[in-house]
């Protein structure tokens, strides 16, 4: 497979600008040679991880702050990077629903989070030592 | 530029409401969804069939009203269906147990003539 630049795509933290970041990271995952179905769970996760941010990271914040995507395709991987300038969230505490439970049970919280789980091969969520947070998303390519 | 549009339709197929949804439900306009269905959902018997045929992309929050107004409309034994929905909106229906809740039709079609049935049924017993 030829060597795919990595991209640096810099948001305005603005729920509009949310369908900008789907066509973009779809675009470079199927610049990836991803099959559709794979596609499709990126854009999940990276639109559940950016929603995240704006309604819960930033939720306190005024006005809110970019967020920064870092999108690298190495041989094997398609790999998105979310930094925010957040509160810090407590992901390990993070225990995955059950569906359709969760719902009957009145919780609405945490849907994103999981469906983020989902679609990945590999989540982690780390504070910088700058005081952001950074949310990486890994999806192997077959 | 960079909103994405959420066209929504509403028409009434013998007391079926079907709601045509095009484009796609994020942030930016849940609210919007959410207007549109709420009174549809609120006046019993609700009969509500959405028709995703041209709907490219739903985030979670909307996937939560869907089941919001979905609980609605079954406390009024009315109904809320989807048909013509997307593989990929499938598969997130069914990660998230929605297959298992919601109807969902093959065609348009196929969600109005079994619904008119529901709708029947509805409006008898409410009389």
């Amino acid at each position: 497979m030829k060597q795919l630049p990595s991209y640096e795509l810099h948001i305005p933290g603005e729920t509009r600008a949310l369908a900008l970041v789907r066509m973009v990271v779809t675009s470079l995952a199927e610049e990836a040679g991803m099959p559709q179905e794979e596609i499709d769970k990126v854009e999940v996760a990276v639109d559940e991880a950016c929603s995240n941010v704006l309604e819960h990271a930033y939720e306190a914040l005024t006005p809110r702050p970019p967020v920064h995507l870092f999108i690298e395709t190495t041989k094997d991987q398609f790999v998105i990077d979310i930094i925010d300038q957040g509160e810090r969230f407590d992901f390990e505490a993070h225990v995955c629903p059950k569906f359709p439970d969760h719902w009957y049970e009145g919780h609405t919280r945490g849907v994103g989070l999981f469906l983020i789980k989902q679609c990945m091969d590999s989540v982690c969520y780390e504070r910088l030592p700058d005081d952001r947070n950074r949310l990486r998303l890994v999806k192997k390519i077959q | 530029m960079l909103k994405r549009q959420l066209d929504i339709q509403v028409e009434n197929v013998d007391s079926v409401a079907v709601v045509s949804l095009a484009g796609a439900i994020d942030p930016t306009n849940v609210d919007d969804f959410k207007s549109a269905l709420k009174p549809l959902c609120s006046e019993p018997p609700a009969v509500v069939l959405l028709d995703c045929g041209d709907l490219s992309y739903v985030s979670s929050t909307s996937l939560g009203l869907l089941f919001y107004f979905h609980r609605i409309c079954q406390a009024s034994q009315g109904t809320l269906a989807l048909c013509c929905v997307w593989d990929k909106i499938q598969n997130i229906l069914r990660l998230l147990g929605l297959d298992t809740v919601l109807r969902i039709y093959k065609t348009r079609e196929d969600g109005v003539k079994s619904l008119q049935e529901e709708a029947k049924k509805a409006a008898k017993a409410k009389t």
